[in-house]
């Protein structure tokens, strides 16, 4: 493997996103009753999970210092992060101690490429994501033109930048307590489980009213502040910080590092002492 | 006698069983306190200084709010039963002298009860730390608060019975159907948010709902902000209605219901 460029693996990788988004589109289209049940599901599911705080804007026109379409677009944010997260590493790749809980990560460690192309493609799951994604859109693109922001190229790139480092906290976040899997495997088995539920059900508040302790632990132990708020509250220019838009993917840096020496020194472990237990249950095989 | 001691052994092993089966409870409880902070910062945020909305205070939002997380388990009325149908476990229970759906109750009643006294208990005494009185607005109400907490749990069980039974008939993967009954059963229950502050008149339409009788009514009498009992003439008559559907329900689908996930 050490032989081929990077370009290969990108084109692997392009090559492998193809194949999964075919095998997903097949596994969803196999009924029409199946199509129907989990896309009308997975829309309803994430609209009412922020349908709380949408209808308590609209009751307040807005949420403290946030105004009722700032609070539309913190809500749109963090959706389309959840979308990116359920496209991109669907099938138990962001509930990574599942995998590594059912003595699965075997399977990705036999294939004769590098584990991180592994963990970067198997998930990829367009069709199961779009359900997540649109509503997500939909919200941003419902808020942007009551909001007083000047959308230029710039503002734009730093709207990229700042939604990919949010996914990537998440991302390193599930990664770094689901490591805890490699050691405990029993136990911890449904831990990224337990951690995408903290993440998800508290991504949609704005952490102003918070004291400083707990806005902090909020961003820094638990990454919840990141997924939308901390970012948004830059790209809404909320924050008059000229900085503040760097805030976001530079605790990506820290987080995506931390998850990585975890995610090895949790690897290590298991190239001593293996699997005790395997179930093929929920990988994509 | 001797069957009433077989539901409560269920209860108590389920009880118990919370701390073997389940590691990440602790998880779960980190994640339920910040959530209800959250919503205390929220409120605080939202009503500060704006006295009575809808004829909540602040005060009452936040007393509303901590009850509502303190009585979550016992609101939400989760038994899993479809979750034992379609995974098969559901086969080793029709061997027990018991009823089904009752076994599914007994073991839901003992893990209610070790979340009660292992989070809610706790959460309970802590607030008056953070500024939140735990008490009912007047003694009356918190009569009336424990009367309609049973009803509640009358109406829990018989919609957690129908939707089962909804879900079981049409075969629908427990998965998708858990999660779309939890995340809009929080919003139409009023567990989430008082119906006062809903806007476009959805709070009186869903105030009418059964849904509402598992947790808005409960709350808003213990905060004092309700008609009880109409209320709970409501709760009485959704709970007689859903348990008869229900009952319906399972009769008629009795071969279907064997076969599912067996």
């Amino acid at each position: 493997m050490g032989d081929k460029s990077l370009l290969h693996w990108i084109r692997h990788a392009f090559r492998l996103w193809a194949v999964y988004a075919r095998m997903d589109a097949l596994v969803i289209m196999r009924s029409l009753g199946t199509m129907a049940t989990w896309i009308i599901s997975d829309t309803v599911l994430n609209v009412a999970s922020i349908m709380g705080m949408l209808l308590l804007a609209q009751r307040f026109d807005g949420i403290g210092m946030w105004s009722k379409y700032q609070v539309l677009f913190l809500l749109g944010y963090g959706s389309v992060v959840d979308g990116l997260m359920t496209t991109f590493f669907g099938y138990n790749v962001a509930f990574i101690s599942r995998r590594l809980g059912r003595g699965q990560f075997d399977h990705t460690l036999i294939q004769p490429q590098p584990i991180l192309l592994s963990l970067m493609t198997e998930g990829f799951n367009p069709t199961f994501g779009l359900p997540t994604l649109i509503p997500g859109i939909a919200l941003i693109v419902l808020a942007l033109p009551h909001l007083a922001l000047s959308l230029s190229a710039g503002w734009w790139l730093l709207f990229g930048v700042n939604l990919i480092a949010s996914t990537a906290i998440v991302l390193a976040f599930q990664f770094a307590w689901g490591s805890l899997a490699f050691r405990a495997p029993r136990a911890a088995e449904e831990l990224s489980s337990s951690s995408m539920q903290l993440i998800v059900q508290l991504k949609a508040f704005p952490l102003d009213g918070l004291g400083g302790l707990l806005a902090g632990s909020l961003i820094f132990a638990l990454p919840v502040g990141c997924v939308a708020w901390l970012p948004c509250r830059a790209l809404l220019s909320i924050s008059k910080e000229s900085f503040a838009f760097w805030y976001t993917p530079l605790m990506a840096i820290g987080f995506t590092v931390f998850a990585t020496v975890m995610f090895w020194k949790g690897l290590k472990h298991y190239e001593r002492v293996g699997a005790q237990r395997y179930s093929n249950f929920g990988f994509r095989n | 006698m001797r069957i009433l001691r077989g539901y409560f052994k269920t209860a108590a092993m389920a009880a118990s069983g919370v701390l073997g089966d389940d590691p990440l409870f602790l998880v779960n409880y980190l994640m339920r306190f910040l959530r209800v902070a959250l919503f205390f910062s929220l409120w605080r945020l939202i009503l500060h200084g704006k006295g009575a909305i809808a004829g909540y205070t602040l005060e009452m939002t936040l007393t509303y709010t901590l009850i509502s997380e303190v009585c979550r388990d016992l609101l939400e009325c989760r038994t899993w039963l479809e979750m034992g149908f379609w995974d098969g476990s559901v086969s080793t229970r029709f061997l027990r002298p018991m009823g089904i759906f009752a076994q599914f109750a007994a073991e839901w009643t003992g893990s209610v009860a070790f979340h009660l006294v292992a989070f809610s208990l706790p959460l309970l005494l802590i607030t008056p730390l953070l500024g939140i009185n735990p008490l009912p607005a007047n003694p009356q109400a918190g009569l009336l608060f424990a009367l309609s907490l049973v009803l509640a749990v009358f109406v829990g069980l018989g919609l957690e019975y129908l939707f089962s039974g909804i879900a079981i008939a049409l075969r629908l993967h427990p998965y998708v159907f858990n999660r779309m009954r939890g995340a809009l059963g929080e919003l139409l229950s009023g567990a989430l948010l008082p119906f006062a502050f809903l806007p476009f008149g959805l709070g009186k339409a869903f105030a009418y709902l059964p849904f509402a009788g598992q947790a808005s009514t409960p709350l808003s009498i213990y905060v004092g902000s309700a008609d009880a009992p109409r209320l709970m003439a409501l709760q009485l008559f959704w709970g007689v209605t859903l348990w008869i559907i229900a009952t319906q329900l399972w009769n008629r689908n009795r071969e279907k219901v064997i076969a599912y996930g067996g």
